[in-house]
């Protein structure tokens, strides 16, 4: 059974703090780089942890592929390559990898340091000693050219991001404690390392990798810039058509939800699709089975393909992925100021996320795969399998195609040309080991 | 468009190897045959698909299919354990029979197995490894096996 107090914390829980800063470093000297992270071992946020007082910062620490064989001597990694997955150890694919800006490859990353903190003294603080603690063995990339080098994430209000939707309302309930006959919640094994089953497959499967692995999480995180001008505009430009019945700033409200797959207070089109219903804002007890045809959610609206619930999958699928699908720890802020209005104003702004799962290829790059092309669910036929998540997708994944339909009262109509509403700015596929692991990638030594 | 699976092993030059090699000769059509038909029918991705033994001394598994590496290796995995089973058992360094139920381990095997055509894959497709495919053909552009299917029955 994991210990709690050998999880990190950002894998179990959603911190409630409205700031987060992401440092990107590159280990200049080894053992400096041992003993930094050696020093701030007592310092990372346990899944255990006492928040009720809020501290800050919390503080937690990934290892890239390249960091374990930065931080552990050879002689001690060989092996590590045929135990360790190759969609851990290989970089994501395009756009998805991003670019950081132009300044470095995600491949220059080694350990990613990240701080959520609840005020900005107590970050600013935070950031000007862990630069100092970690300068000894590490350089610091900064994928911003101006003001702040690491990417900082500050909350629009509450769980609201960018294009206006709340985040973080379907997180799994998981049975972290392994307690037997819980169907209700997800297996712990969707998240924790070390615990590899027949029916949901983990890797490093066994052994001394393994051993260093046990409860961490694979967490892939994420840079995404948001075009929230384009997305307000197509709203407008397709509301009054879809929805002619309705006043516009309504129809583009409904049109809005339909794309998502809900409202953007929360409540699910598939329990209410004509209106939001303050009674169902945080309401995640419902399915699609009754709704083959996406009359009240949409096939491909954002939610049905990254949660798509009791939705019958292909054949091809069922056996690649683990019981009840493929389920994601979210943890995201938003970055940069919040749009008014429908004008694009040029700045950056976007979501930080971190995704959180103990097999990439199973759950993260299988979810990622169905939001570019929704062939994953017997719902969709032929005609509609090179359909993408209307508001995620990536246009340039190649066959796509960028159509999407919602039913109205006159039935169902289609929705044409959808836009790129996402820029992948950086994606880094990262290990966040238990403190064990931890401990012992800080402290390895050669053979 | 479709991936190539040019599986190629080469066949251990022993008795038993040499003996299981004519039990499989002897069982394809009869036996083998029917379970890769009907996880191929199933699978709803595979374009094509053969068995190929060369002179005794290499075995080859060459298909085209859609979609992502891993799914397909993984769909064949737990359909097939026992038929990979047989023909793996024949390899110079045969898969250790417990990474028959490790998606990872297989995955690995089956790369090691995979030749590369020559040449480049025109429209940039990658492979299991995420370089750049070799060379191959379709008169059908990137039309998935289901697309094809609906479209001769339609």
């Amino acid at each position: 059974m994991p210990a709690l107090d050998n999880i990190q914390g950002l894998v179990t829980q959603r911190y409630a703090y409205p700031l987060a800063r992401h440092f990107l470093l590159a280990v200049r000297s080894v053992d400096a780089a041992r003993e930094c992270v050696r020093n701030w071992l007592p310092n990372v946020t346990r899944a255990s942890a006492d928040l009720s007082n809020r501290p800050e910062p919390l503080l937690n620490i990934g290892v890239t592929w390249e960091g374990l064989a930065a931080l552990i001597p050879a002689d001690r990694f060989a092996g590590a390559e045929s135990s360790f997955p190759a969609d851990f150890r290989k970089p994501p694919p395009q756009p998805m990898a991003g670019d950081w800006n132009g300044r470095f490859a995600g491949s220059a990353v080694h350990v990613f340091v990240c701080i959520h903190c609840r005020s900005e003294p107590g970050l600013e603080a935070a950031s000007t000693q862990i630069r100092q603690a970690f300068a000894a063995g590490f350089n610091e990339l900064q994928p911003n050219a101006e003001g702040e080098p690491a990417i900082t994430a500050r909350s629009l209000g509450g769980r609201k991001l960018h294009f206006g939707f709340l985040d973080g309302i379907s997180e799994p309930a998981v049975n972290w404690g392994d307690v037997a006959n819980r169907p209700d919640l997800v297996d712990m094994r969707q998240f924790l390392l070390g615990y590899w089953s027949e029916t949901t497959q983990s890797f490093p499967r066994s052994g001394p990798w393994a051993e260093l692995a046990r409860d961490g999480s694979y967490g892939a995180f994420q840079w995404i810039g948001q075009d929230v001008a384009r997305f307000e505009q197509f709203l407008t430009a397709n509301a009054a058509r879809l929805a002619p019945d309705l006043p516009l700033a309504e129809a583009r409200e409904w049109l809005a939800a339909k794309m998502m797959g809900r409202w953007r207070d929360g409540t699910p089109m598939a329990l209410s699709p004509d209106k939001p219903d303050p009674a169902l804002v945080t309401a995640t007890d419902f399915g699609y089975a009754d709704d083959p045809t996406g009359r009240r959610c949409p096939l491909t609206a954002h939610v049905r393909l990254a949660n798509p619930r009791d939705q019958p999958l292909r054949d091809l699928v069922i056996p690649t992925v683990p019981p009840g699908g493929p389920r994601l720890l979210r943890r995201g802020l938003p970055y940069g100021p919040e749009l008014a209005g429908e004008v694009d104003d040029g700045v950056d702004r976007g979501l930080v996320g971190l995704f959180f799962c103990s097999n990439l290829r199973a759950q993260f790059f299988m979810v990622m795969n169905w939001i570019n092309k929704a062939d994953f669910s017997t719902v969709l036929d032929v005609h509609r399998l090179r359909w993408q998540d209307m508001l995620m997708g990536d246009r340039t994944t190649p066959g796509a195609v960028l159509e999407g339909a919602v039913f109205t009262a006159g039935g169902e109509v289609p929705l044409h040309d959808l836009p790129q509403l996402l820029h992948w700015k950086g994606t880094l596929l990262l290990l966040f080991p238990g403190l064990t692991g931890l401990a012992e990638i800080a402290h390895s030594t050669p053979a | 468009m479709a991936h190539a699976l040019n599986l190629t092993l080469k066949i251990r030059q022993d008795a038993t190897a040499k003996a299981t090699l004519a039990q499989i000769k002897a069982d394809f059509a009869t036996k083998i045959q029917p379970a890769i038909d009907a996880a191929l029918r199933e699978s709803e991705i595979v374009h094509f698909a053969r068995v190929l033994v060369i002179d005794d001394l290499y075995l080859q598994v060459i298909t085209e299919y859609d979609g992502d590496h891993v799914a397909y290796t993984d769909f064949f995995r737990r359909k097939l354990p026992q038929v990979f089973g047989l023909l793996f058992s024949l390899a110079e360094q045969p898969i250790d029979r417990s990474a028959l139920g490790d998606s990872n381990a297989f995955f690995e095997f089956s790369q090691k197995l995979q030749v590369r055509s020559l040449g480049d894959a025109s429209d940039g497709d990658k492979d299991g490894e995420g370089n750049v495919a070799g060379y191959l053909f379709s008169a059908y552009g990137n039309r998935e096996v289901r697309e094809i299917k609906a479209s001769l029955n339609g």
